[in-house]
């Protein structure tokens, strides 16, 4: 393993149709991976010695980069080309000599298979829309690959053919399916790239349109309703609303339906509020957890004491501070306005004592309601998290 | 003395809003006004210019800026050795947009929905070198340096003190300084004192949770 970890760390490559090595290293070094392919089978028949570069490449190799589907291919280079033919040549040479073998018999077809299937692919039989005038080359190239490798397929059908008394009908089939697997692989790969390109666009499509459609159904009638509003109060209450819909919308914080988490639960009450009571709501929120019995408490409590704090404070401004550690949910309520005092509050009035204290003691925590005529309100809710 | 104050802000709605505010005459001290805006800029390659030719005490800095955001201005700016000092300024955005502004060196971040008379007094503060924080700063930075890390690389400055903590839970509660002072038995230069701290250790920190919480919230 040591030895690997001496090798580059080559990606893998998306467009694979093992495992994407060979696409891999024919990104690394600018050629077409068909060539890397077709170097890859002809060396494997050579004795194994294909497979066993393809698997040591592939430990020493790094995982796709899959997030960049369209990654630009590298401009190809044909001296690069000849001189991966040279090496696999130079390696079948000391094959042959080593013994390494199964025969001329089947290794020249196979040769001539494997160059004519890297000569028809090198540029891709589904062309870019580019220059047309380049037409004639490739068709020549391809007629060519093409033709080598169906001489390959067939004198190497003719061979096995020959050899085998036994079972000769499925050795000529294996051969035919593997020549055609060879001629096809590329191009199915081509295909599939094509449509993923196409459903990516798709995606795309489909995103605007429902971008569109939601700038339409809110920040478009918020608009309008704010030119026929007269009232500065309600204007700004509409701005604020759709300012805090549409950062939601655009971070994903969960705001439609039943929020899941404190943090949108919270930011949720902060809109409620300031929609049904015509006061500006600064939520602050460190931290998160999901919904459970306690969190729902605390929110229950921290509504009473906002709409208290609407209702009474006579404040265009009220705080909310929320923090959820390991231990503890708390919450603080704040105003800076007239303030009241407790004792003067009539005992049939219940907001504070049912609402808030007792609702928060139920969930086995605390509520200080800290407040004085003048000075303001606040309230500090404490509630202990559940052990799980 | 009178502030003088670069508006950096692509909504011209916004900074005519800003500019009649400011020069309210019922926050005027003493016939001389407190703040006064001697230049805007509504992009990044503006402003920078602006800034450059005008050198003013404060620059209120949009976090949202067509051409880089907020945080290339003051990065441009970086070499020029100038004597001003950013403020930013934006609606609630998103965490990251906001600690990368301070994080490139803005003396602290308010939200658009402040008080005319509470944002003159940010200016001032940041003109005198202080820290500002909003309570949603306040929450921010709180989050970004919450969670256990195994062995952070320098504590000194990867970690808050409990004080400091104290203080940012008071201001992100929606306390002034001067109430979170009253309230810990403290001056209000102790508090700025901490303040600042937090916001050297926010902009010096090679804390990685910090830019992992950044990440993580972009992915988003």
């Amino acid at each position: 393993m040591v030895a690997l970890q001496a090798l580059p760390r080559v990606p893998r490559s998306s467009d694979r149709v093992v495992a994407g090595v060979a696409g891999g290293w024919a990104d690394r070094w600018g050629v077409e991976p068909t060539v890397v392919r077709a170097a890859i089978g002809l060396l494997t028949l050579a004795g194994g010695i294909g497979a066993v570069l393809y698997g040591v490449a592939a430990l020493a190799s790094a995982p796709a980069a899959r997030n960049n589907p369209e990654r630009l291919r590298r401009a190809t280079n044909h001296r690069r080309h000849l001189a991966i033919a040279c090496g696999t040549g130079a390696i079948l040479v000391a094959a042959r000599a080593m013994g390494l073998w199964p025969g001329d018999g089947i290794m020249f077809p196979a040769a001539a298979a494997a160059v004519g299937t890297a000569a028809a692919w090198m540029h891709g039989v589904v062309p870019k829309a580019t220059s047309s005038n380049a037409w004639l080359p490739r068709f020549v190239q391809i007629v060519a690959g093409v033709t080598l490798l169906g001489a390959g397929v067939i004198s190497l059908a003719n061979r096995t053919g020959g050899l085998a008394n036994v079972g000769t009908s499925t050795s000529a089939i294996a051969v035919v399916v593997g020549g055609l697997a060879m001629f096809g692989a590329p191009a199915f790969g081509r295909v599939l790239r094509s449509l993923d390109d196409e459903r990516a666009m798709r995606i795309r499509e489909d995103e605007r349109a429902s971008v569109a459609a939601h700038l339409h159904d809110s920040v478009l009638q918020s608009l309008v309703l704010m030119q026929r509003s007269d009232d500065p109060r309600r204007m700004a209450s509409l701005a604020r609303r759709q300012e805090r819909e549409l950062r939601a919308w655009l971070y994903d914080t969960q705001l439609v339906g039943e929020p899941a988490s404190l943090h949108a639960a919270i930011e949720a009450l902060a809109i409620e509020i300031e929609t049904d009571h015509d006061v500006r709501v600064e939520a602050v929120v460190v931290g998160d957890q999901p919904l459970d019995a306690e969190s729902r408490a605390l929110v229950a409590a921290i509504r009473e004491a906002l709409v208290n704090a609407a209702r009474h404070a006579d404040v265009d401004q009220v705080d909310v501070f929320v923090e959820a550690d390991d231990t503890e949910l708390t919450g603080f309520v704040r105003d800076t306005g007239c303030g009241f005092d407790r004792a003067q509050i009539p005992a049939d009035r219940r907001g504070i004592s049912d609402s808030i204290v007792a609702r928060v003691q139920r969930a086995g925590g605390t509520a200080v309601l800290t407040s004085k005529p003048g000075a303001g309100t606040e309230v500090e809710l404490r509630v202990p998290r559940r052990a799980s | 003395m009178t502030v003088r104050v670069v508006l950096v802000e692509d909504h011209a709605l916004f900074r005519a809003g800003v500019r009649a505010e400011l020069a309210d005459p019922s926050l005027v001290g003493d016939g001389v006004p407190r703040v006064q805006i001697v230049g805007e800029a509504a992009s990044v390659e503006d402003g920078v210019a602006v800034i450059r030719s005008l050198a003013p005490d404060v620059v209120l800095l949009d976090v949202h800026l067509p051409g880089g955001g907020g945080h290339a201005v003051i990065s441009a700016l970086r070499d020029d050795a100038l004597p001003t000092r950013f403020l930013a300024l934006s609606v609630s955005d998103a965490a990251e947009d906001v600690i990368a502004v301070v994080r490139a060196g803005a003396r602290g971040y308010v939200t658009k929905t402040i008080s005319a008379i509470e944002l003159i007094d940010a200016i001032e503060r940041v003109a005198e070198g202080d820290a500002v924080f909003s309570p949603r700063l306040a929450g921010f930075v709180l989050d970004a340096f919450s969670g256990d890390l195994p062995a952070p690389a320098d504590p000194e400055l990867d970690q808050l003190t409990s004080r400091e903590q104290e203080v940012l839970r008071l201001i992100a509660r929606g306390y002034a300084y001067k109430e979170v002072a009253a309230r810990l038995h403290l001056s209000v230069k102790t508090i700025e004192t901490h303040v600042s701290a937090v916001l050297r250790k926010l902009q010096l920190s090679s804390r990685h949770q910090l830019t992992a919480w950044a990440n993580e919230r972009r992915l988003i």
